[in-house]
């Protein structure tokens, strides 16, 4: 910067002022300190905040959000109406909304005591699992399918179960982590122990025949130090896959250590072993215990099953023999699909890898005997599936595969040899610890990780107020937003870690904190000064998740199911759409039927390549990898499920009903009142009350006049034969109008 | 331009939208097709800057990044050493993500030639787009700054490689309004995912109105299009109605800006019911049309989509994105990419002419671009490893963007690359200034159009970007 000539820095740019060069020259003085980044500093507890602010009947949270408040001359917002929090504590701890005879209760008595106990019995709720495992299988990227083109379903359902439990049962943090990244390596382990470990098995998965086995292996061990790396430490490791970080303190080498961890677990994928270059899912499962009364026909599927897979492998090999045959006999038929046409024109020798795969694949499915066979044994391993699941787990490898850095993160480009350790400059020291996925997990929940901590309670901030302290929950590098009350932040990181990593402790303190328990109603000068509400001078109100809404319309209409766990649940969706990838393996949808068709949001088949649209249309990750957290977009698109998707229309015809059976015992008024309370807890004003009851007159003669419309919709829609078709069509019109409120599908 | 006008004459134009009964919400709906029917209450543009020459824009996006070198940028000093390694002092200033040690030029095997009166090259594999020649602006010293799929994408889209900012199109509409009250501002087709999904096209920090809307292909383009079985027109106008109505009143007690924001999609959910059915419709078109574009009535393809594109244009949109993937030839290229051109090279030529024959393309900017180029050095290792396939791996410094209408100066060639093709020599177009360039052109100063976020006025073109005066008429 001194020197003179071609020297001087900063290269062929402006040169410095002498104002900057003096700055620069002081800060060298002094010694050139640099602090660290905050993120990588462990968090303390700041002074206890109590003895400045001694406001009774408050959290330690609130101490932090007052100051940040008084700064811009703000205050608190008042506490929200009894209805409202109440409507906002249950969507918080359980996803599902309160039924109008808990508001009743609440409203006759909102004290703080009441209040405390109604946080208890739901924290105490078996709801409370599902409703926060779904940040966690966003994080986890669970899915019921492998991903990519072939995208096969598969069973991994007991781990989301799993999840559930860890929830509910308030598993420790630390634990939780260990059980899921490492449960198998736990001394006796358990069968619980190793079904946690399904976390890292939620990779997608390429099963291809048109890419390299140790390619697919690989993407598998990137995603997971990559899924580590987020979830954890909400760092962005994966930039260093090809070249050290550009921003954090990661180096490639970094990289490839923790690559290492998880390239000695046993291989995912292997080929299909049936000749062709097709794979399949492989590596360890367990199988959940048979019930006793299951136990016969478990053995009988068992040898079945073992059967005919020999007779499949025979049969196979017999057409095989007689592929060239078949071959010279079709040369010129055309009625043969064109691409398999074109393959057949060229000689066996000259074909691609790949087209003989193809050509392979569509001459078995056409052989009548081995697509007999298959068929066969796809239901037989469909009902086994059913009475003996089994869900993949995680094991080590008896021989582990060496660990290189990748030069530019290329696989043809192996560079030195790397062991399994944590990044050199994130604290702890990597020493100490066992070289293995169980040092890994211990690393990241000793006391020493700056960043676990953090990253935990800031994601459960943002699930409840919509948005983290840091912003960017998955990213606390330098890259990421700073938080916005960083004393905060680190006050319930010590929490956290102080109260044994209980995650209902932080929840619990969070909800009863004064900050929670703010109203949500806005004025347009507040607006201006916390447009976003990141001051939170405000109760928190923003749209609910995809599965909420769909858990809250059902609970809202009386459909929804309230069984707990098992297998995947298929609600209603748009026809052929699992048709649409081509070369996908599985390509029928079959609708569940009875109560399964109103399970809640969690447990709806989750297939990678067309999830359920609806969610999608609401935000919901496809969950290729891991999602940190989900976008909150507002659309057209949602404007049209709410009003068109089937499932939401059974469900106004299924609150239609309940309200025009209240409208003949108890009148029209407290029907409409019932009904409006049912999605927004509160009661309708006065100018809300009488909109609906417009309406409703309104409807009632427009189908008086209408009566073959009347007549059709009564017939398609209505529950109970009985009922006046005009009656009934116009109690309808009120039920879609009251699924489709902003307030029904927003925590305010 | 501040939000809360925006708002406020939403509030306004919904007020006189609005007003009639349910029956007449339904008519309205269904007299409303075209864009010619302001009267009835469409937003009212945002005033512009100054004299727009175009009022809409059609992006075509090449997913993936096409060989520049084998369409529209002749090198014959590149193909005179094809074979031969790259000098290292010109590797070192490049970056290739899947190219390890020191890589092969490679010349393009394709013929070149000169088309129209301004003599514009392109290669063999693209005869028909090369026939309207005379109408383009290209540009063959673009430059972006990822190498990345996802972050040049977002790049691309919204000036920024993170995710979190607008998209392009969201400014559009953002700046501009829309012109049609039944349909989206800002309409992706797309048969095939994007590298960042729906953040390419995502409003990041702008309402969320303006986000882009994806169709789909085929017979429903948008799921839950459809109303539910026996509910006709009436009934649905008169549900929507009545939950605006409450809408309404729940925003007036509670001030969330996004209640309104919910209203109003209600009315577009609402009136695309029946728009968007009418749009998808080629069997409106004449054969000749059809043909001209190569499209089947039908069948879901990038031909069709083009003219979906020009009818959505006719209607009103803002901004059309079309998406067409299979660019990304890391690989076996010289398969690969006649593949690729043939798809777009007869619908291409076909959108042209027919905006230019619908008197559309002077207020139409039509952008054809991937999210950045191919190396003019071999990539003989696919990114599985496998060999003896040549590509072309990506390449940020210089590749070729085509503009045209829209007041785009026509049969103009801009900017010069190196005898290699690997930099820029002359004229260097920055994705910024492709920004700045293309709202000038829509009438909006780029310094001037911002969107207050997080105590900061935000840019499409953040604190760069330079309008390219050289390339507008």
């Amino acid at each position: 910067m001194l020197a003179s000539g071609p020297k001087k820095m900063p290269l062929n740019k402006e040169p410095l002022t002498k104002v900057e060069i003096d700055k620069l020259s002081e800060w060298i003085r002094e010694g050139a300190r640099f602090d660290e980044h905050w993120s990588l500093v462990p968090p303390v507890k700041k002074q206890q905040m109590e003895s400045v602010h001694p406001v009774p009947a408050e959290t330690g949270i609130d101490q932090f959000i007052r100051d940040a408040l008084k700064q811009r001359g703000l205050t608190l917002a008042p506490k929200a109406t009894p209805p409202i929090l109440l409507r906002r504590l249950h969507l918080d701890l359980t996803g599902l909304p309160p039924s109008i005879e808990q508001v009743k209760r609440f409203e006759a008595n909102p004290s703080e005591a009441a209040y405390r106990s109604v946080v208890e019995e739901l924290l105490a709720s078996p709801r409370f699992g599902e409703k926060w495992a779904r940040h966690w299988l966003d994080l986890a990227r669970y899915s019921d399918s492998s991903g990519y083109q072939h995208d096969d379903l598969r069973s991994v359902w007991p781990y989301r179960d799993w999840v559930i439990r860890a929830f509910n049962d308030d598993k420790p943090f630390d634990q939780f982590t260990i059980e899921q990244l490492a449960g198998d390596l736990l001394p006796d382990a358990t069968i619980d122990q190793k079904i946690a470990t399904g976390f890292h098995r939620n990779s997608a998965v390429n099963l291809g025949g048109d890419i390299d086995l140790a390619e697919s292996l690989h993407m598998i061990r990137v995603d997971r130090v990559n899924t580590t790396g987020t979830v954890w430490q909400a760092a962005t490791w994966g930039c260093a896959q090809c070249h050290t970080h550009k921003y954090d303190p990661f180096t490639i080498n970094d990289y490839y250590s923790a690559l290492a961890f998880f390239s000695q677990a046993e291989d995912d994928v292997v080929l299909a072993g049936d000749g062709s270059l097709r794979k399949r899912n492989g590596g360890p499962r367990v199988e959940l215990p048979v019930a006793p009364e299951a136990k016969a026909e478990h053995a009988v599927l068992v040898s079945r099953r073992s059967g005919l897979e020999r007779e499949l492998g025979l049969s196979k090999e017999r057409a095989i023999r007689d592929q060239a045959r078949w071959e010279a006999s079709h040369a010129a038929d055309t009625t043969l699909p064109g691409n398999i046409r074109k393959i057949l024109a060229v000689s066996p020798a000259q074909r691609t890898e790949l087209d003989s795969f193809r050509l392979r694949e569509f001459y078995l499915d056409k052989d009548p005997e081995t697509s007999r066979l298959k068929a066969e044994l796809d239901s037989t391993v469909q009902r086994l599936t059913l009475i003996a699941p089994e869900t993949f787990v995680m094991a080590e490898k008896k021989a582990p595969t060496r660990t290189h850095v990748l030069l530019r993160g290329n696989l043809g480009s192996p560079g030195p040899e790397v062991a399994a350790s944590t990044p050199k400059a994130f604290a702890p020291a990597w020493s100490g610890f066992s070289p293995n996925r169980l040092g890994l997990a211990k690393w990241l929940v000793d006391r020493g990780n700056p960043l676990t901590a953090r990253v935990t309670v800031n994601r459960i901030w943002a699930e409840i107020f919509g948005q983290g302290i840091v912003l960017t929950s998955e990213d606390f590098g330098r890259q990421g937003e700073a938080p916005s009350h960083p004393d905060l932040l680190d006050w319930l990181a010590v929490e956290f870690m102080d109260n044994g990593w209980s995650m209902k402790h932080v929840i619990r303190e969070i909800v009863l904190s004064s900050t929670y328990r703010q109203s949500s109603t806005v004025s347009a000068e507040i607006l201006s000064v916390d447009p976003a509400n990141r001051l939170l001078s405000r109760g928190p109100r923003f749209r609910l998740e995809a599965e909420a809404i769909r858990d809250t319309i059902l609970a809202a209409s009386g459909l929804l199911s309230h069984s707990l766990g098992g297998p995947p649940a298929y609600p209603a969706q748009p026809d052929n759409l699992w048709s649409e990838i081509s070369g996908a393996d599985v390509d029928k949808y079959v609708t569940s039927s009875g109560d399964d068709r109103y399970r809640r949001g969690i447990y709806t088949i989750w297939r990678r390549g067309n999830p359920y649209p609806s969610f999608l249309n609401f935000d919901a990750s496809p969950r290729l990898d891991c999602t940190a957290r989900r976008i909150r977009t507002n659309t057209p698109l949602q404007a049209l499920t709410l009003l068109n998707d089937p499932v939401y229309t059974e469900a106004a015809a299924a609150l239609a009903t309940l309200l025009m059976d209240e409208a003949e015992t108890s009148g029209p008024g407290a029907a409409l009142e019932t009904g409006f309370r049912r999605v927004a807890a509160r009661r309708p004003s006065e100018a809300e009350a009488e909109v609906l009851r417009d309406e409703l007159q309104t409807r009632v003669n427009h189908y008086r006049l209408n009566q073959a419309k009347a007549k059709s919709l009564s017939v398609r829609y209505s529950r109970s034969s009985s009922a006046d078709p005009a009656n009934f069509a116009a109690w309808f019109s009120i039920a879609r109008i009251l699924l489709n409120l902003d307030e029904t599908v927003t925590k305010g | 331009m501040e939000i809360s006008q925006d708002i406020l004459a939403l509030q306004a134009n919904r007020r006189a939208f609005l007003s009639g009964s349910a029956f007449g919400l339904g008519s309205i709906a269904l007299s409303t097709l075209m864009a010619t029917s302001k009267a009835l209450g469409a937003e009212a543009p945002v005033s512009t800057h100054f004299g727009a020459k175009a009022k809409r824009v059609i992006f075509v996006y090449l997913i993936g990044g096409p060989s520049q070198v084998d369409l529209f940028d002749p090198k014959d000093e590149l193909r005179r050493l094809d074979g031969q390694k790259i000098p290292e002092s010109i590797l070192a200033t490049s970056k290739f993500p899947f190219i390890s040690g020191t890589p092969n030029l490679m010349g393009s095997p394709y013929k070149f030639a000169r088309h129209g009166q301004s003599a514009a090259h392109f290669s063999e594999l693209l005869p028909q787009f090369a026939s309207v020649a005379d109408d383009l602006a290209i540009v063959r010293s673009m430059q972006t700054e990822e190498v990345g799929h996802a972050a040049a994408e977002l790049f691309f889209h919204t000036g920024f490689a993170r995710l979190g900012r607008p998209s392009f199109g969201c400014w559009t509409a953002y700046g501009l309004g829309t012109e049609n009250q039944n349909l989206p501002s800002y309409v992706v087709l797309s048969g095939q995912p994007t590298y960042a999904g729906s953040n390419t096209w995502g409003a990041g920090f702008l309402p969320s109105r303006h986000q882009g809307v994806k169709f789909r292909s085929g017979q429903e383009p948008i799921f839950y299009l459809r109303n539910p079985e026996g509910i006709d027109a009436d009934d649905q106008g008169s549900v929507v109605d009545a939950v605006n109505r409450l809408n309404r009143h729940q925003a007036t007690q509670v001030g969330d800006p996004e209640i309104e924001t919910r209203v109003s999609q209600y009315e577009m959910a609402f009136r695309m019911q029946s728009s968007v059915p009418d749009l998808m419709n080629l069997k409106t078109e004449s054969p000749s049309t059809l043909d001209q574009y190569g499209a089947k009535a039908e069948e879901p393809s990038f031909a069709a989509n083009c003219l979906i594109a020009r009818r959505l244009s006719e209607r009103g949109v803002r901004f059309v994105q079309v998406c067409s993937n299979n660019w990304d030839h890391h690989e076996d290229i010289y398969t690969a990419l006649p593949r690729a051109c043939q798809q777009v090279d007869r619908p291409l030529a076909a959108l042209i002419r027919d905006l230019k024959q619908r008197g559309m393309l002077d207020e139409t900017l039509v952008i054809i671009s991937g999210e950045f180029g191919r190396s003019p050095v071999v990539q003989d290792t696919a990114p599985n490893g496998r060999k003896g396939r040549p590509g072309r791996d990506h390449h940020k410094d210089a590749f070729t963007t085509i503009l045209c209408g829209g007041g785009a100066k026509p049969g103009v060639t801009y900017g010069a690359t190196d005898d290699l093709g690997m930099k820029p020599v002359e004229n260097p177009v920055h994705v910024h200034d492709l920004h700045a360039t293309a709202l000038h052109l829509l009438g909006i100063d780029h310094k001037r159009l911002t969107y207050r976020y997080q105590g900061r006025n935000f840019r499409l073109t953040d604190v760069h970007g330079r309008v390219v005066q050289e390339i507008l008429a």
